[in-house]
């Protein structure tokens, strides 16, 4: 199986926690 | 066979609203704004790649549990983006009129969708549409009643997404209807029409369901969402409707109501004296281009995640900033919201 299908499940937690992450820098650099 | 399909069908939608946004930041202001120069109707400076990542973010988590993004999409652009005066709720109506169009093709493509049964509730809609956006010039025009409001919606959805963790197992629809072309039928006689999907049949009320769309509409319309985070818990509890047929009419309803509150902000609300609440084009369609792919990337790999985990956590923020913003309308929080 390819890898990028291993980490579908995965997925939506990653791309909430780089929605923090990005959140922070925008608090950091915007505010 | 995905790559060739994100290339055929969904690479020009995205293109489409990536062109359309820089053409209505021209239109609108001369310029493209971004990190260096504020959106001027927005006031906020923000990099045009984050818009698109917020419709990314949004889209796709939303997606992968049955909601849409406008949800999500309106507390992050007024908290964290900082778009706080009322033009957020226009521009956010952008949103949510575009991302469904993803969607709304793939259920007519394997046979979810009937107009019959969505008239109702779509003509229901299109008159809260035209109501709702004179609440929010008027009833929700100051930024903390307008926050109170957001929090109950945001808490409605939390309690939703959590119950829907713990329930939807049992409403699961088989594997089958997604895979083969399916038909949902719907026969009118006098106000009730009969909606059947393969032996299963539901019998509605099309006046119930003008008011359940008018009534949704209306409060969905004021806030600047599509209204799915009320009409599918509706739909699903009351009429006990399972998703893979609600879906044809709630896709199409989020579509007429947020073109129709668009309208209304831009055309009606003149029209009768009041100010016109001008969305930011730019942003809307910008924070659409990440949508479409959002929720094309969840339509992709729904079926590979742990939905009721997800439901919940999901649930659980949703609840929790909702509830934050009601708390901050009546005992004002330390931060800001």
């Amino acid at each position: 199986m390819n890898i990028w299908w291993k980490v579908v499940p995965y997925l939506p937690f990653i791309v909430l926690a780089a929605a923090v992450l990005v959140a922070v820098y925008h608090v950091k650099f915007y505010w | 066979m995905i790559a060739r399909e994100f290339w055929r069908q969904q690479a020009p939608l995205i293109g489409a609203a990536l062109l359309l946004g820089v053409i209505a930041a021209y239109w609108q202001h001369g310029f493209v704004p971004g990190a260096e120069q504020a959106f001027p109707v927005a006031g906020v400076r923000v990099p045009v790649w984050h818009l698109v990542w917020m419709g990314i973010w949004t889209g796709y988590t939303m997606a992968v549990v049955g909601e849409a993004a406008g949800i999500f999409a309106l507390p992050y652009s007024m908290s964290i983006l900082q778009f706080v005066n009322a033009s957020v709720t226009p521009s956010t109506q952008l949103l949510t009129f575009l991302n469904p169009f993803g969607a709304l093709l793939g259920f007519r493509r394997s046979g979810q969708w009937n107009l019959k049964f969505a008239a109702a509730v779509c003509i229901g809609g299109a008159v809260g549409g035209l109501i709702g956006p004179f609440l929010r010039a008027g009833l929700l025009a100051a930024a903390d009643v307008f926050h109170l409001a957001v929090g109950v919606a945001l808490a409605i959805a939390g309690v939703h997404l959590c119950y829907a963790a713990f329930h939807s197992t049992a409403r699961r629809p088989p594997a089958d209807p997604y895979r083969r072309k399916v038909s949902i039928a719907a026969h009118m006689h006098g106000l009730r029409i009969r909606v059947s999907f393969g032996e299963q049949s539901w019998d509605l009320n099309m006046l119930a369901l003008f008011g359940v769309g008018a009534g949704v509409g209306m409060f969905a319309s004021a806030l600047g969402v599509g209204g799915g985070f009320l009409l599918v818990p509706i739909f699903a509890s009351l009429y006990r409707l399972p998703m893979y047929v609600l879906v044809a009419a709630t896709i199409p309803y989020v579509i007429v109501l947020s073109a129709v509150g668009l309208f209304t902000y831009n055309v009606i609300l003149p029209a009768f004296g009041s100010a016109p609440i001008a969305p930011e084009w730019a942003w809307g369609f910008f924070a659409a281009a990440g949508g479409i792919f959002g929720s094309w990337a969840a339509s992709k790999t729904q079926m590979y995640v742990p939905e009721h985990f997800l439901k919940l956590m999901l649930g659980g923020v949703t609840g929790v900033v909702g509830a934050l913003y009601v708390v901050d309308f009546f005992h004002p929080l330390p931060f800001r919201l």
